[in-house]
């Protein structure tokens, strides 16, 4: 049984494409088939976050265009055996594609990948309808920010709206020391407000920058933010992971009370 | 010496009592300031009859089913003798 899941969270910059793209290599890492699909026609990034900018030919314009194959647009990930992207067309807009062309779309692919990842624009517009009309999931990214969670529960109700009920939470960005000072919400306020379950936690991690920077996953590397992508992609895949705690950065009056 | 006993407001209680009204008014369909007019309204006219907290009001709507929920905390005083509710 395969599943077209999308990641979507309302605001911009809150880390929408690069938790698709871990949760796709972590998906991966576990043996699955999976095809990550950009959807944010005219500013593509998922090839540039996944290393794989110089190989595009073809783009999801093309295939649904008939300019190509579906195999021939597909770019496979040598790192790993079973992961591919469809790249995002860059010089198009969001009107080249139609939700019943992306519905058709998502069908050619379950019959090939186990996961089909699509990463959503920001915005609510034509790319958010285009992007939400295939899938029967969906990952809603928000960071523990005011503006980013009400962007995050105004996409909720869309979604909803649209009778995609499966819906799960990931929380990025959280710094274990603020929410500890009381200067940043917690994961359970963020869920306590925005009332759906959670699939993930990711702390704020400067690892994501170095990795992103080279083209790289931080998913399966020995940090916080590795652990976390782990644990969303078994989640995924219906094993029950326990949430983490994270070490937290003690400061030296702390750490002195402590030992 | 109540204003000694109220919890401190911190960077995180902030934005999160910021968000809650945000997010009931647009999940009303209405403005900030007419959620803020009914809440007034209806505190006040239980406070007609019994004495409430109203600082620690909680107003809250739930996406499915949609439902509106008011905490409303009541003020124990000597001469009220609410014990637990």
């Amino acid at each position: 049984m395969s599943e077209v899941i999308v990641v979507t969270s309302g605001k911009g910059g809150v880390g929408k494409t690069t938790t698709a793209a871990n949760i796709g290599i972590g998906l991966a890492q576990l043996g699955r088939r999976v095809v990550m699909v950009d959807t944010d026609i005219g500013l593509r990034n998922l090839d540039v976050v996944l290393g794989l900018e110089n190989r595009i030919v073809y783009n999801l314009v093309d295939v649904i265009e008939g300019n190509c194959r579906l195999k021939q647009a597909l770019i496979k990930d040598k790192r790993y055996p079973d992961l591919f992207l469809l790249p995002s067309a860059q010089t198009r807009d969001k009107t080249s594609v139609s939700p019943e062309q992306m519905v058709k779309l998502c069908e050619q692919l379950r019959e090939e990948f186990d996961f089909i990842l699509l990463d959503c624009p920001a915005g609510i517009e034509q790319g958010f309808e285009n992007a939400i009309a295939g899938a029967e999931k969906a990952i809603v990214v928000t960071t523990p920010e005011v503006s980013a969670i009400r962007d995050a529960d105004r996409i909720i109700g869309l979604l909803e709206a649209h009778d995609l009920r499966e819906i799960g939470l990931v929380i990025n960005r959280i710094r274990p020391d603020m929410v500890r000072r009381g200067e940043m919400m917690s994961v359970d306020d963020v869920v306590d407000i925005l009332a759906v379950s959670l699939l993930g936690v990711i702390p704020d991690d400067e690892q994501i920058v170095v990795a992103t920077n080279q083209g790289e996953s931080v998913t399966g590397c020995d940090s916080d933010s590795g652990r976390a992508f782990v644990n969303i992609s078994k989640r995924l895949t219906g094993e029950e992971v326990p949430f983490q705690t994270f070490n937290e950065k003690r400061g030296l009056i702390s750490r002195l009370f402590r030992h | 010496m109540r204003v000694f006993l109220r919890k401190k407001k911190t960077p995180k209680t902030i934005a999160k009592e910021r968000l809650s009204n945000l997010l009931l008014a647009e999940r009303m369909d209405c403005s900030p300031r007419m959620m803020l007019m009914m809440k007034n309204d209806i505190t006040q006219t239980i406070n007609r009859y019994i004495p409430v907290n109203e600082d620690d009001i909680i107003c809250q709507i739930r996406h499915t089913p949609a439902v509106l929920i008011y905490e409303i905390p009541i003020k124990r005083t000597e001469d009220t003798h609410v014990k637990t509710l």
